[in-house]
């Protein structure tokens, strides 16, 4: 998966109607609230196969970091 | 000839099966179920440890292959030609932590084959003419959650309260088997460790005793499974250490 359609995908788990960019703050997002953060942390583990923590979760600012995590 | 009866556990090498596997064995045989067949394996040598005197058999089995089981678990039985089993308690369980908009169809399934349907394989197999004479108790392990709502757990929260109605039905098909169930709370054990941060906590703040042990959840498996209850059946039992009816101090 490229950054691009990584980007695509967030959106759809986040349910966010305009688009995501790596500078966003995750605080900043309507979006983003504690049920997001879950359905994050099952994207990534169906997904990706990796284990996503709540206190990882909650260490994440920026879009930027969850992409890094993804490792893309 | 060995008096004792067998109390079929699943689940067992989880915390909550290992403190009741602990207090059942002076006076019952075991027959210990649970997914990794090296667990189980040295979860019967600590076992043996304390106490040598009990038979304890084992079966390795993954209950979301959900046809397998009953078949399974009944050659198992002939194979060792086992026919006094008294009692079940169904600990296996999983919460997967998921909105339901994460959710896949083969979440629910999974769920509910490991939750409900691979007990309701077993109890099938234990209602049959030749063992049903001395089977007396069945117990499930519901949760809190299947009473509240909880983020992301919507999942389990239906599976639990599937158990207690499963529970309530059952009872009335198969007494005098008892059969009944218990919702906790908060129960601190090896799986809590996963949400290893201020959620824990948090939750456990609003449990009036604090959160539980294994052992406490024992002690009513126990009961439930002997004698004492024998004028028990169909029943769910809340055992969460005062947080539901704490649920509006916030
Ligand atoms: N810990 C709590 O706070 C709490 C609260 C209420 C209810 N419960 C219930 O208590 C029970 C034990 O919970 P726990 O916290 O000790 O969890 P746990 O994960 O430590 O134990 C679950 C057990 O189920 C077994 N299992 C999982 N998938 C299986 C499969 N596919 N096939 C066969 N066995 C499988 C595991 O190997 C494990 O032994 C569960 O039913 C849980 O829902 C726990």
């Amino acid at each position: 998966m490229d950054k691009v359609e990584f980007l695509e995908k967030l959106q759809d788990v986040l349910e966010r109607d305009e688009e995501i960019t790596e500078d966003m703050i995750l605080e900043d997002m309507d979006e983003w609230d504690s049920l997001a953060a879950m359905a994050l942390m099952a994207f990534f583990n169906k997904t990706l196969s990796i284990t996503l923590l709540p206190a990882e979760v909650r260490k994440m600012k920026t879009v930027s970091d969850i992409i890094n995590k993804a490792g893309i | 000839m060995d008096e004792k009866s067998y109390i079929v556990i699943t689940g067992a090498t989880s915390d909550m099966g290992i403190a009741l596997s602990k207090q059942l064995l002076p006076v019952y045989n075991l027959i210990l179920l649970d997914i990794n067949e090296s667990t189980l394996v040295n979860t019967i040598s600590m076992l043996k440890n304390i106490n040598n005197t009990c038979n304890i058999m084992y079966m390795a089995i993954d209950f979301n292959d959900i046809s397998a089981v009953g078949k399974t678990f009944q050659d198992f039985l002939k194979k060792y030609n086992i026919l006094n089993i008294s009692g079940l308690v169904h600990i296996a369980g999983i919460a997967p932590v998921l909105p339901l908009k994460s959710t896949e169809i083969e979440d629910w399934y999974k769920i509910f084959n490991i939750n409900l349907l691979s007990a309701v394989e077993i109890i099938k197999v234990l209602i049959k003419k030749q063992y049903k004479y001395n089977m007396k108790s069945v117990v499930f392990l519901s949760s809190i959650y299947a009473h509240f709502g909880g983020k992301a757990q919507i999942m389990y929260t239906v599976s639990k309260a599937a158990i207690e109605a499963f529970v309530m039905g059952a009872s009335v098909e198969l007494a005098p088997i008892r059969v009944n169930t218990i919702a906790p709370g908060l129960v601190k054990t090896n799986s809590m460790s996963v949400y290893g941060d201020n959620y824990a906590e948090q939750f456990e703040s609003k449990h009036l005793l604090g959160g539980g042990s294994a052992e406490n959840i024992a002690d009513i498996l126990y009961f439930l499974l002997s004698e004492k209850a024998s004028w028990i059946t169909g029943q769910t039992y809340i055992v969460d250490g005062g947080l539901s009816v704490n649920a509006l101090n916030l």
